[in-house]
């Protein structure tokens, strides 16, 4: 009995110390935003504020160290003042904002203050306006520069308008290019995706091997996923030299992360009871996978793969421009020498096919789903 | 009982609705498919021919096999034929992926002699259709011929000073434009009535109502499956689409495979003899991180927040521009009249067109008019998120439940109170995913933007490429790759909680 009430005890106060530690950790968590959040505000404040004073914008007027120190001891005082915007924004992202209070402890609704009297709604708004202006001064806004080539502007787009019909010829044959290009680096990417993505999904990774290569593929594919095909395109370049090939091979990368990703996560949404059934009636792995995964999973992996050779064509029009081989290239030979007929003419074929594939992918996508 | 006279307006508006027609969409959606499938076969074994040529006989490795010029014409027919062929006498791809199929009147699989015969019915019909259109489409292809003349200005109308030489002063010219495009309309008309007379003898629009083809060898188009067919279905490699769609994977493939040089010898032979650039991009240097690049006069950290903010600066506006352009290209909020069309029809082609071209060929057009820099890479990313978002948000107010709006409409709400009350609490939560989701997307784009004169990152990137500085260029795309992942990452949660 004695024990038996010590063991309740413990337990008791292992569930109080996690209570505490989850606490904690929300309470860390609303301070770290806190902080970012003012040293942000800070940042930005000197930044319009130096730029328009003396035109060069600073983004520190004072040491880095103060700054972070200042954050701290103010994200601490705004702790207590009442509700943070980090409060708010923890309070959003964990979902409890949702819930409404089943009794209102300050009063009814109507008494309350409205969110733009509240102090977090007043500095949302003034970080707001704050990165606005940051935004304007950075991007170099500058609405006189877009009057004064309005008439060059205007010009191109007549000259744009006018596609140069000379040209069709090799334009329809280098758009082909771009279409196989997007097509092969789809179809070589399928099998490749499709096994990663089994070793990509976190339900049937199992054991430690199993663990370790859901990580890394996962990892992998998500950093691949980050730099962009024309990054990619620039690598590949140097690689397999100028042409068709090394835009081929960046689309292929970059589809693989793409359906790898895409793929895994169908995975994980599966329903397991089919290989349940089959495991249970004796099946062995092969058929757990031919009977009850594949039928669950053909079609959405089929629109995923329409999905990207759809993006892989978008892409390929434009992978060119850095080397990569097809319409692209072309556009940038007739770019550099200002030969806008000629650009009108590849933007004609370019809207064509981009048009044209998106709305056949989407048809087809609809049709699988 | 008399019967009441009728006037000639009654008489019209009657004749009119009985010229009703209705086009079978998808039947016509499979003769494409079908017709484009054997383009593309076709296009293939031309690529083949070319190329087994130049293997085969020591000639140069640009050298195209001469056609006539007439050969291109005799193979769309050809195809188009084959296509048609195709779709009577086999099950086609397309044809097969709608899911019908020829019976006769009692559901059972049309016999050799009415297949051929409504073979060359169906090829006289689709032709007749297509003649049907383009009576109903010339008069407007010439309209649009007067007004693009306008619009792009060569000489003030392109038409009349085509057609009739120079008129005069440039009144002259205006009044015979007018007079032009009345004439135009007024065939419109009388073309349009031709064209709706053959298309509702070919394609009847009355409810039940036999095509042509059909009514005259007594067959009927009908569910595949519903066909009663004698003996079990032919295995998927024995029909002519199973054969067609591997002859296609096959051919593509292989024409994909020369047409996108790929060449795996010099993957491997180069893997090594690049060996030294790799070493220098798998070891960063971020040197210029915080100290000002000496030629660049900027740090890498001031061209990464460049980035961002273009890509916030272009997200916002954008947002700003394609609300109010969403509710002109969604269809359940303006197409009440023709007005309306004609607004949804512009709205929703600036969509296509702008999606359609990616922003990098827009920074480089406005990089060069607008001078090298951010602001060039910002409205090149805005013009393309105003259509991008403007799709995405007049498609989601199409999706709208039509209950409130009727509730609101029924108790006498006005448009604002409809809008503001109907329509609005049910897209602000998409709307908002789909901003962030843009954002996101933008930020991916702005990385590269700088590469072709758009500001940002890119600009260090495309700098220290030409300069083959590889270490920087590692250092840059580490960047790139950690700032994406953390948007994407943030861009993700959040959508996640608001939808």
């Amino acid at each position: 009995m004695a024990k038996n009430l010590a063991a309740r005890q413990f337990q008791k106060t292992v569930r109080r110390v996690t209570a505490l530690a989850k606490r904690g950790a929300t309470r860390s968590a609303i301070f770290l935003v806190d902080a970012t959040f003012l040293a942000y505000f800070f940042v930005m404040t000197s930044y319009v504020v130096s730029r328009v004073v003396s035109g060069v914008g600073a983004y520190l007027p004072i040491r880095g160290e103060y700054v972070i120190l200042g954050a701290i001891v103010a994200a601490i005082a705004w702790g207590f003042l009442g509700t943070s915007v980090g409060e708010k924004v923890i309070l959003f992202l964990s979902g409890a904002s949702r819930r409404k209070p089943a009794t209102d402890l300050e009063g009814s609704a109507a008494q309350r203050r409205r969110w733009y009297r509240t102090l977090w709604g007043l500095s949302v708004v003034l970080a707001a306006i704050v990165t606005l202006a940051a935004a304007t001064l950075i991007t170099q806004v500058d609405f006189s520069r877009l009057v004064d080539s309005l008439s060059d502007t205007w010009k191109m787009i007549r000259r744009l308008v006018r596609p140069d019909a000379a040209i069709f010829g090799e334009v329809v044959m280098l758009t082909i290019v771009t279409v196989f290009m997007a097509l092969m680096a789809t179809l070589l990417a399928i099998p490749v995706a499709v096994v990663l993505s089994f070793l990509a999904a976190r339900n049937l990774a199992r054991g430690p091997v199993g663990k370790t290569a859901y990580v890394i593929v996962r990892a992998a594919a998500s950093i691949v996923r980050s730099i962009e095909p024309m990054v990619w395109a620039i690598v590949f370049v140097i690689w397999v030299r100028m042409g068709p090939f090394a835009g081929t091979l960046a689309l292929f990368v970059c589809s693989i992360a793409d359906l790898t990703k895409l793929y895994s996560e169908q995975l994980e949404s599966i329903d397991p009871g089919p290989a349940e059934a089959i495991e249970a009636v004796g099946g062995r792995r092969l058929q757990v996978l031919l009977y009850s995964i594949v039928p669950q999973i053909i079609n959405p992996y089929l629109s995923f793969t329409l999905y990207r050779w759809d993006i892989n064509v978008r892409m390929g029009t434009v992978i060119g421009m850095v080397g990569g081989g097809g319409i692209g290239m072309l556009l940038m030979q007739y770019v550099r020498v200002l030969a806008w007929e000629q650009v009108g003419m590849c933007l004609v074929a370019i809207i064509a096919v981009v048009w044209s594939i998106d709305t056949l992918s989407a048809r087809l996508r609809a049709r699988l789903s | 009982m008399t019967r009441r006279p009728r006037s000639l307006s009654t008489r019209l508006a009657a004749a009119w609705t009985a010229l009703r027609f209705r086009l079978p969409k998808d039947r016509a959606a499979a003769l494409a498919a079908d017709w484009g499938l054997l383009i593309l076969l076709s296009y293939c074994t031309y690529y083949l021919i070319n190329h087994w040529y130049r293997a085969l006989n020591n000639v140069s490795p640009v050298y195209r096999v001469p056609f006539p010029n007439y050969a291109y014409v005799v193979a769309a027919a050809a195809t188009l034929f084959l296509a048609v062929f195709w779709e009577n006498l086999g099950t086609s791809i397309g044809w097969k992926s709608i899911g019908l199929d020829h019976a006769d009147r009692a559901s059972r699989p049309l016999r050799f002699l009415p297949r051929a015969a409504h073979f060359v019915l169906d090829l006289a019909s689709w032709s007749l259709t297509a003649l049907g259109a383009a009576l109903a489409l010339a008069p407007l292809a010439g309209l649009g011929t007067l007004l693009y003349g306008v619009i792009s200005g060569s000489g003030l109308m392109v038409v009349p000073s085509v057609m009739l030489g120079p008129l005069g002063p440039w009144y002259v010219t205006l009044g015979w434009t007018i007079v032009l495009g009345l004439a135009l309309v007024a065939m419109g008309y009388v073309s349009w009535w031709a064209a709706r007379a053959l298309l509702s003898w070919l394609w009847p629009g009355r409810r039940g109502a036999t095509p042509w083809a059909d009514r005259a060898v007594r067959s009927q188009v009908c569910k595949a499956a519903d066909v009663v067919r004698s003996g079990p279905p032919r295995p998927w490699w024995r029909t002519s689409w199973g054969l067609m769609t591997l002859l296609l994977v096959g051919v593509g493939v292989y024409v994909g495979w020369l047409t996108a040089q790929v060449n795996l010898a010099t993957l491997i032979r180069r893997a090594s003899s690049t060996g030294d650039y790799w070493q220098k991009l798998v070891t960063p240097d971020f040197k210029y991180f915080l100290v000002p690049e000496p030629d660049l006069h900027d740090t890498m950290l001031n061209g990464i927040i460049q980035t961002i903010f273009m890509a916030l600066l272009a997200t916002l506006l954008g947002f700003v521009f394609a609300l109010p352009l969403s509710f002109l290209g969604a269809r359940n909020m303006v197409t009440k009249n023709r007005l309306g069309w004609g607004v949804y029809t512009v709205t929703r082609a600036f969509f296509n067109i702008g999606r359609s071209i990616e922003p990098f060929v827009m920074a480089v057009l406005f990089a060069t008019t607008l001078g090298y820099g951010p602001f060039a890479g910002c409205l090149a990313l805005l013009v393309h998120t105003v259509a991008a978002l403007g799709k995405l948000y007049s498609e989601q107010i199409e999706a709208i439940d039509p209950g409130p709006v009727e509730a609101i409409t029924a108790c006498g709400g006005g448009r604002t109170q409809i809008l503001r009350y109907g329509v609005v609490p049910q897209v602000v939560p998409p709307f908002l995913a789909f901003t962030l989701y843009r954002w996101d997307i933008n930020v991916r784009m702005a990385t590269i933007i700088g590469m072709v004169g758009g500001g940002g990152i890119g600009r260090f990137f495309n700098y220290f490429k030409n300069e083959l500085r590889w270490h920087e260029v590692g250092a840059v795309i580490v960047i790139i790759a950690i700032v994406v992942w953390i948007m994407d990452y943030i861009s993700g949660r959040v959508r996640e909680r608001i939808t």
